[in-house]
């Protein structure tokens, strides 16, 4: 259940700002290792986040890779979210 | 021409424009307020609003790192300082903790301890908190996997498996009580949600080794140790996560990822829960509620269907509004008093009380009536006037919007919630308000309906009466002046915490905090209990005295006395009451050869009716490093000054002589 109506690439932007305060680049590269607070607390809440901002449902296994943009962005390709 | 009502109302903030949207679609207009530039934001409602388990997480979050960002109430706002400590990983609450204090109209500074730290942190808390004062209260969050790992007691023998449960109490007991021997500050520990349990099918409900009757034994032992225990408070996550469902409540991938004891809507109901009960320890609760009565407390128009005529029966609506009226009765019973505000005609009312035998509700449960065709706003503040209680002291309940509305624009320190639209919906709605809920209740609590009928009759004796002296001298109250024993701690504590308008410095010393003053030679703690012709009141009026020391040689040989607390119960202003209990106070201080008494007034939003009190015993203002930092003033009176005769119209006896004097 997306929330306002907003593009994929503006909600996941939104989702980075409001977990962790980064307005960084999202480029594919950017990694966990980019990102102050993205660390195992914040990357389950980021799974949560992404989950229902999105309608997807993440497996344990799935969300172990999901540590930088690329994977998060196949996934959500992959589950059918336009992110373009 | 233009109107000065054309111009249109800036503040888009509206309760009730809220209440009428589903969750995402509240959610979807308070973000739009909150990113408007234009509009000027109301944190109270946002995050009232947003931080519920109802609204889309992603809106939550929006809110809480908004804010972190630039978030705050006006600076005069009061501040908390929170410390959390804990077993599992409690992160989650300090952003959800602030934002739902801030709903409660608190600014705050939230900590929290480190994973698995939590006997240490109760140990030696000091070396873990952040500020140099300590917090205005610790919440501890305790979860099964942290207090409870072996979960079950199936290696033991059938009948001991509660040695698990009591075992596993005792440690957070010691724990507990280890912190509070150093710091009387009031601590807030969750009770355990059930979880699933090690048995399945026939054995769930019988086996008394299984995880839930483990746990049930734990919430029990915590449950004893709160009622012996001053200023140790359990919040009910047992009942908040069985309201949720275990499946909304618990979180599978948190805990195994990230050792959370519960799902991000959990920590939600859980810090609602706790910022409620922090807040009102630190300004009390509301103590009364004035209710409408047509489609309120019945269905239907009493002026319209009369008095057998309206809903109110053992089925359907009627039933449910039977229910909100037993609600409503529990509440009383619980020390609030109840109030009436309704647009009807006094003999219909009066009617439906003695004819109508489907009424939970009776005449007698109600401490005023202000049935008449005015305005609610005049009526409720008439009956805040009369109890001597201030609006802030209010709660509305009303079923219609525009009324609502209305007295929420005129009266803004009355809480006017949004009633439930449907009937069905409103006895649940009763049993979750908070606003009201005192933290600690007392003997005192049951009778306060009937103090209060009383201090009606003896204003109704007053205006027979003409002049106020010839009034008060036909009260014919008397005042038992005492010290403090332990026996009527709990009631001194709630004075403390209830007392707001006759208190000259507010300050909200806990049970503990008081026990320990009572044991310590240098403090005196003196209460009063009056009574006049229509009753007895109970204990009304008190002070803390610190006795400081005097050189023999120097000005003060017998010390000086300063009072650090005097306060007086709202039911008894205006019979000079306060003037007695001071003049046995200065008695007392003679007889132990202090020659000055010091008082300070730390002024209030609401204490104002203190103001002149010290000056008007002949206590002179003198200058005190204190008053710079907080706004205050020192009085001090030379006790050389014969004292005043008492005033006739109180007869004082005091038990403080007998007393061994130390």
């Amino acid at each position: 259940m997306r929330t306002g109506g907003e593009a994929p690439p503006a909600v996941l932007a939104g989702i980075f700002k409001d977990l962790f305060g980064y307005t960084g680049s999202l480029a594919d590269a950017v990694s966990h290792e980019d990102v102050s607070g993205w660390d195992s607390l914040g990357h389950v809440q980021l799974i949560e986040e992404l989950e229902t901002a999105f309608s997807v449902r993440i497996s344990s296994a799935e969300m172990l890779e999901m540590t930088h943009l690329g994977a998060i962005r196949g996934l959500l390709r992959q589950r059918g979210v336009a992110l373009e | 021409m233009s109107f000065p009502w054309a111009e249109p109302d800036v503040s888009p903030w509206d309760e009730e424009t809220l209440a009428r949207l589903s969750a995402p679609d509240r959610a979807r207009l308070v973000r739009r307020w909150l990113e408007d530039p234009a509009v000027t934001i109301d944190w109270r409602m946002a995050c009232d609003a947003l931080c519920a388990s109802e609204i889309p997480a992603r809106d939550r979050s929006f809110l809480v790192s908004l804010l972190r960002r630039s978030g705050e109430l006006p600076p005069s706002s009061p501040r908390l300082r929170v410390a959390i400590t804990g077993t599992g990983t409690l992160g989650p609450l300090v952003d959800l903790l602030r934002c739902r204090l801030v709903a409660e109209g608190f600014s705050s500074d939230v900590h929290v301890g480190q994973f698995g730290q939590m006997h240490f942190e109760l140990r030696k808390p000091e070396a873990f908190w952040p500020w140099r004062e300590p917090p205005s209260a610790v919440l501890v969050g305790i979860d099964v996997g942290g207090v409870l790992p072996d979960r079950t007691g199936v290696d033991l023998p059938s009948d001991a498996g509660h040695v698990r449960a009591d075992e596993a109490l005792a440690d957070l007991a010691e724990a507990l009580r280890a912190f509070r021997s150093r710091y009387p500050i009031p601590v807030f520990v969750n009770n355990l949600p059930p979880i699933a349990s090690g048995f399945q099918g026939v054995h769930e409900g019988s086996d008394q080794r299984g995880t839930r009757p483990l746990i049930g034994r734990f919430n029990e032992g915590l449950a004893a140790l709160a009622r012996s225990e001053p200023d140790v408070f359990v919040l009910d996550l047992c009942g908040l996560a069985a309201e949720l469902g275990g499946l909304r409540f618990f979180d599978a991938r948190r805990w195994y990822y990230a050792r959370m004891p519960c799902s991000y809507d959990g920590f939600t109901e859980w810090a609602c829960e706790a910022a409620s009960a922090i807040a009102t320890f630190a300004r009390g609760p509301r103590k009364c509620i004035a209710v409408d009565l047509d489609d309120t407390l019945w269905g239907g128009i009493l002026g319209e269907v009369g008095p057998r005529g309206i809903e109110l029966g053992q089925e359907g609506l009627g039933l449910a509004y039977r229910d909100f009226q037993a609600e409503l009765r529990r509440i009383r019973r619980q020390g609030v008093l109840l109030a009436a505000a309704s647009k009807n005609d006094p003999p219909m009312v009066d009617q439906v009380f003695e004819q109508n035998p489907q009424m939970v509700l009776c005449r007698d449960d109600f401490v005023a009536m202000e049935t008449n065709w005015e305005d609610k706003s005049a009526n409720i503040r008439r009956i805040a006037a009369d109890l001597g209680i201030g609006l802030d002291s209010v709660i509305f309940l009303d079923d219609s919007p525009q009324e609502r509305s209305l007295v929420r624009w005129e009266l803004p320190d009355v809480l006017t919630p949004v009633l439930p639209a449907d009937p069905v919906d409103r006895p649940r709605f009763l049993r979750k308000l908070r606003a009201w809920r005192p933290l600690r209740s007392t003997a005192e609590d049951g009778k306060r309906t009937e103090y209060y009928r009383m201090r009606a009759a003896s204003r109704a004796h007053a205006e027979a009466h003409g002049s106020a002296a010839a009034f008060l001298l036909s009260l014919r109250q008397t005042l038992q002046f005492k010290r403090v024993e332990p026996a009527e701690l709990p009631r001194l504590a709630q004075m403390h915490e209830r007392t707001n308008q006759f208190n000259l410095t507010t300050r909200r010393l806990t049970a503990a905090e008081l026990a320990d003053l009572l044991n310590r030679r240098e403090f005196r703690l003196y209460i009063g209990q009056v009574s006049d012709r229509f009753g007895d009141h109970g204990h009304v009026i008190a002070a803390v005295v610190r006795v400081l020391p005097g050189a023999a040689d120097g000005p003060d040989p017998g010390g000086v006395w300063e009072i650090e607390s005097f306060l007086m119960s709202c039911r008894v202003i205006g019979r000079v009451v306060e003037t007695a209990f001071l003049q046995e106070l200065l008695r007392e201080a003679r007889r132990s050869k202090a020659r000055h008494v010091v008082a300070r007034f730390v002024p209030t939003e609401r204490n104002t009716v203190a103001a002149a009190f010290l000056a008007a015993h002949r206590f002179e203002r003198i200058a005190d490093a204190r008053d710079a930092v907080d706004g205050g003033s020192t009085w001090r009176l030379d006790l050389e000054t014969p004292l005043a005769a008492g005033p006739e119209v109180v007869q004082v006896t005091s038990l403080a002589a007998s007393r061994d004097a130390s």
